[in-house]
């Protein structure tokens, strides 16, 4: 397997772009926390790293006005400790446990294999965009447009920069494991309402095979029935797996909604 | 004057090396021309395997050998022959070793490994020991009545049974028809395993001149070299056990595990040393983990809530070979009433084959399983018949002079376990019935149990002690007891200051054992260490006493009689101003002229059990048990009643020690244990899928506790002393661990109001209960 270190965005995708052509698989290599771990028990076999470690800028979390602009190699544990961005603290601090935080980047777990994601659910709820680099240069997309499942990046592209505005109102959140809490979770809910645009925002991980969010509009529906139609959305899509049976997946989801009914709306 | 300092908590000796990262075990272990192994593991759990081909694997770069089941014809196992070295022919569970690689570094054996093909004729797995009981269940064992065994287990050929022990006391069917109340219970428990923080590891190398070094993280060398020299016909002098410090064993490093393949690998790669060391995922799956149980219990009681009867079957689920797994479930019947005297008991325990991971030795020793059917069914006792859980055990708790179920006679030295009940129930704030309705969402209730256990082990099982002296007075005490992490090689070396009344820093331990240098010593199991290498380190301390007063009377120049010692000094008890130091005599005394005499001092210390017998195989009845250990352990739980989530927020442990030796290495081998019962009722197990694959094979998906699953711990000790007993003491190492699942899954039946019989006891099960409605 060949390693490459990029130094600037325009050499990563450069390099995909080589290797690529010439036949070879490569992928982008980050924190490494999934990768080196599929390499160990053999579940990954490619040709070529590019590891985007190299390059500076997306290692920084830049706070402009109410603008916040997180690079994708930022550490979950550099959010959870940046005073501009420990609002999102409560969501990211169940992520993996305490030493695995310290080299998991926010841009590998929302583009990694596996299937939670979690770190996406608060981008999605605030509704936060992306740049993206590609051959022709950076674009910007709406991080809602991109995201079906998992993140549908163009061919050869990757996640560079994320841009969120800061947050006004909480996050509601509630992770729940199978039982102790350094685990992928059964469910992991967000829920955010917006009160300038009367939407209301429910993403979930672990429950389906991929994070699923859903933006409902209130108009004038009561809280109750916006918290009914949001269910029933997601009701088919809850899995049994080792970790817990849908049945009881359902029963949490129900729970965390009856518990942010009670507490605002 | 001399003041004890039994009592006090001295740092663990090693404890520096430990923490520093100064300690060296046999993974960190480099020889020149090391040779590596890397294995092959089987995807299924029952199959005929039909091809190897290593053909390709062999012709990898720095590949020396390739290994298969068919290099080596012969069988072997701790109590019953029943185990190819690797799989030969069949594999019986999944993860089982097919094939190994030697090469010069572990990188090349692992890519040759992956050129290994294998191919299998896949047969349907035996998945329970309910289903291996069936009569028209496949055998996993087609060829049982051919293997070895030891006297004391009883395998039962045709069947998938490889030990079955009987208890038969009183007339239990008499108890059942006269009895008020019956209740009866059956609770589950899955196999899964200790996760030891250092994976097994074994080195071995066939010296020219025979010589068969061994290096392991055994927890019992002395084992190790024996099986070695019967299933190998090497002589056991010729087998040499080294054993580094161990990081953990919990019984699953007893027995013999890696030490007879590593031994066969470098016999095939010319005698060069070969080292074989579990991954993770081996160590999970290929090497052997805890036991599981289908335990059904039955107890009669008269209206005051007095026992008459139990009526006992154990189905240990053994996975697919016995290994100690058949003396565990023997164990569990010596002690199948738990710590409750019982004057009519029946009781089947039987060992059964399945297609799971193998089974081998578990803290607690089939105890902790034992106990967890036994608790349950207390609770529900006292429940039907509307009396305080405390009190209903109290009525029933055992004590001195009671008979076992074996009707062996408790003597004086037997805990008082009665005091412990109350003073667990006080440590939990007493109400133990009533539960707290802490808000809309959460309950808090309380669970308590009983536990007892005497050591499983062979009616010869010894120890030894050898003593050697410094120049400047200080002693060496080497002992055959392996340091796994329990901290006993502190506890002796207090033994010693204590009896030498020599300060602590002058006493010295081996770490390290060595069956060519280490006195014998059965092994590092059974909560035995401290007692009875501690009675043999005491008698070593009294026969270099004696030495050294007979060197000191003809120095002194007053008759031995006359002599008192302390602090390395011997003195004329009436003139103390005439006194020789331990530094001038224990290597020899040398006159002023240069002359010397009498040579060194060598205490030598001995011990083996007394009085035990093996049990009947039709009744049981027999003297296994050389000293319990009695005690109760509790806990308070707060579950969330709309999830079945629930946090441990407190755990208490009373345990009758007969002395404490180290306060702070007691209580940490109890709270240790306490963590590790907790772990294995609330969220431990292997899982598997239809096909009897382990889903749950690696550390992401096998949960075990974490820090913050901690509850609050508080421990206390009584002191009844052990008579025979150094300075009193007896076990304590693995006993606390045996509580936790009775007392956690009765506070949560409690506060959940259903009846919760099955490990782990995760939220989703609790939840699904109570959907169901309580049948409490």
């Amino acid at each position: 397997m060949d390693y490459y270190k990029a130094e600037t965005p325009e050499e990563a995708v450069g390099q995909m772009g080589q290797l690529t052509d010439e036949g070879l698989q490569a992928v982008y290599y980050a924190g490494g926390t999934e990768i080196v771990t599929n390499i160990r028990k053999g579940a990954l076999k490619v040709d070529a790293f590019i590891d985007l470690k190299g390059i500076p800028e997306m290692h920084l979390i830049e706070v402009k006005d109410d603008k916040i602009i997180l690079g994708a190699n930022v550490t979950l544990n550099q959010i959870i400790e940046h005073p501009e961005t420990a609002f999102l603290k409560p969501i990211l601090d169940k992520i993996a446990d305490h030493t695995v935080r310290n080299v998991l980047t926010l841009g590998g777990n929302i583009c990694g294999r596996l299937p939670y994601r979690e770190a996406v659910l608060p981008l999605l709820a605030l509704d936060a965009d992306i740049e993206v680099c590609a051959q022709e240069g950076v674009e910007i997309y709406k991080l809602r447009d991109l995201f079906d499942k998992r993140l549908k990046l163009p061919k050869g592209t990757f996640l560079y920069r994320i841009h969120l505005l800061k947050n006004r109102n909480t996050l509601f959140s509630r992770r729940e494991t199978e039982h102790t809490a350094v685990d992928y979770p059964i469910l992991h809910t967000v829920l955010y309402s917006d009160d300038k645009k009367r939407t209301v925002f429910m993403g979930i991980s672990g429950f389906a095979a991929f994070p699923i969010y859903s933006v409902v509009d209130r108009k004038e529906e009561t809280a109750e029935a916006v918290v009914k139609r949001m269910l029933q959305e997601v009701e088919s899509l809850a899995k049994s797996d080792d970790r817990a049976g849908a049945d009881y997946r359902l029963n949490l989801l129900q729970v965390h909604l009856n518990e942010w009914l009670g507490g605002k709306l | 004057m001399w003041k004890t300092e039994l009592g006090k908590s001295f740092v663990r000796k090693e404890g520096k090396e430990k923490v520093t990262g100064q300690v060296r075990y046999g993974g960190d272990i480099e020889i020149p021309g090391l040779l590596h192994a890397a294995t092959k593991t089987s995807p299924n759990a029952f199959a005929r395997i039909l091809e190897i081909d290593t053909s390709e694997a062999e012709q990898m770069p720095g590949v020396k050998i390739v290994f298969t089941g068919q290099d080596y014809d012969q069988n072997v196992g701790l109590y019953l022959s029943d185990k190819a070295i690797i799989a030969r022919n069949v594999v019986r569970h999944y993860g089982e070793i097919v094939a190994v690689v030697v090469a010069d570094t572990y990188k090349q054996a692992l890519n040759a490994v992956e050129k290994i093909k294998v191919s299998y004729d896949v047969m349907t797995p035996v998945m329970s020991p309910s289903d291996a009981l069936k009569p028209d269940a496949p055998l996993l064992h087609e060829n049982m009545e051919a293997y070895s065994h030891i006297a004391p287990i009883h395998p039962e050929p045709g069947s998938n049974v490889a030990n079955r022990t009987k208890v038969r006391k009183g007339d239990v069917g008499k108890a059942f028809s006269k009895a008020d109340h019956v209740v009866d219970v059956t609770v589950e428990i899955p196999p899964g395993d200790h996760v030891a923080m250092e994976p097994r590891v074994a080195i071995a190398e066939i010296k020219k001149s025979g010589y068969v070094h061994i290096t392991s993280s055994t927890q019992a060398p002395f084992v190790v070299k024996n099986l070695m020299s019967h299933f190998f016909d090497v002589d056991p002098g010729k087998i040499i056990v080294d054993v580094p410090m161990v990081g953990g064993g919990f019984g699953g490093k007893a027995g013999l595990q890696l030490e007879g393949l590593a031994y066969l690998l470098s016999k095939k790669a010319g005698g060069r040393p070969v080292r074989v060391v579990n991954t993770r995922e081996d160590d999970l799956l290929a090497s052997p983990g805890h036991i599981g149980l289908e335990s059904h219990v039955k107890i009669a009681a008269d209206a005051k809530g007095k026992i008459l009867g139990m009526d006992l079957v154990f189905n240990f689920n053994s996975g697919a070979y016995a290994d100690y797994a058949v003396n565990v479930s023997r164990a569990a019947a010596i002690s199948c009433t738990g710590p409750y005297s019982v004057e009519n008991v029946k009781c089947d325990s039987l060992c059964v084959y399945t297609n799971m991971p193998f089974a081998t030795a578990y803290r607690g020793f089939g105890h902790i399983e034992m106990s967890f059917g036994i608790e349950r069914a207390m609770d529900t006792l006292a429940d039907q018949i509307g009396l305080d859980p405390v009190e209903l055990r109290k009525i029933n708790a055992i004590k001195a002079f009671d008979t076992t179920p074996v009707q062996s006679v408790l003597n004086a030295s037997t805990g008082d376990i009665e005091t412990c009940f109350t003073r667990v129930s006080e440590m939990l704030g007493g109400n133990l019935g009533e539960v707290e309705h802490v808000d809309a969402q959460h309950i808090k209730a309380k669970g308590i149990a009983g536990l007892w256990k005497a050591p499983a082990m062979p009616t010869n099982t010894d120890a030894g002690a050898i003593l050697t002296f410094n120049s400047d007075g200080s002693c060496n005490l080497n002992v055959g007891v392996v340091e796994i992490g329990q901290g006993t090689k502190t506890g002796l070396a207090q033994l010693v200051s204590e009896r030498l009344k020599l300060p602590m820093e002058k006493v010295h331990v081996v770490m390290p054992v060595n069956t060519s240098t280490s006195p014998s010593d059965w092994a590092t199991a059974a909560s035995r260490g401290l007692m009875m290498a501690g009675v043999a380190a005491l008698e070593a301390c009294d026969d270099a006493i004696s030495q050294i007063k007979t060197i000191a009377a003809s120095v002194l120049k007053a008759p031995e009689r006359d002599l008192v010692y302390e602090a390395g000094q011997i003195f004329v008890s009436d003139d103390p101003t005439l006194s020789v130091s331990f530094a001038e005599v224990v290597l020899g005394y040398v006159y002023p002229n240069g002359n010397a005499v009498y040579g060194q001092v060598i205490g030598k210390g001995r011990y083996i059990a007394k009085h035990l017998t093996d049990v009947d195989q039709e009744t049981g009845k027999g003297h296994p048990d050389l000293e319990w250990t009695l005690g109760a352990e509790g806990v308070e739980v707060l579950l969330n009643v709309n999830t079945g989530r629930y946090k441990i927020t407190k755990a208490v442990c009373c345990m009758d020690v007969g002395k404490v030796v180290n306060p702070e290495l007691a209580r940490g081998q109890v709270v240790g244990g306490m963590a590790m019962g907790i772990g294995y009722t609330i969220m431990e197990g292997f899982k598997f899928n239809t096909r009897g694959q382990v889903t749950n094979g690696v550390l992401r998906d096998y949960k075990i506790m974490r820090y913050d699953d901690a509850p609050e711990y508080s421990v206390e000790f009584l002191e009844t002393p052990q008579q025979d007993g150094p300075y009193g003491a007896r076990g304590l190492g693995e006993q606390s661990v045996i509580g936790m699942p009775g007392a956690i899954s009765n506070a949560l039946s409690r506060a959940a109001k259903v009846s919760l019989n099955t490990i782990p006891m995760t939220p989703e099960l609790i939840w699904k209960q109570m959907q169901k409605g309580g049948t409490k």
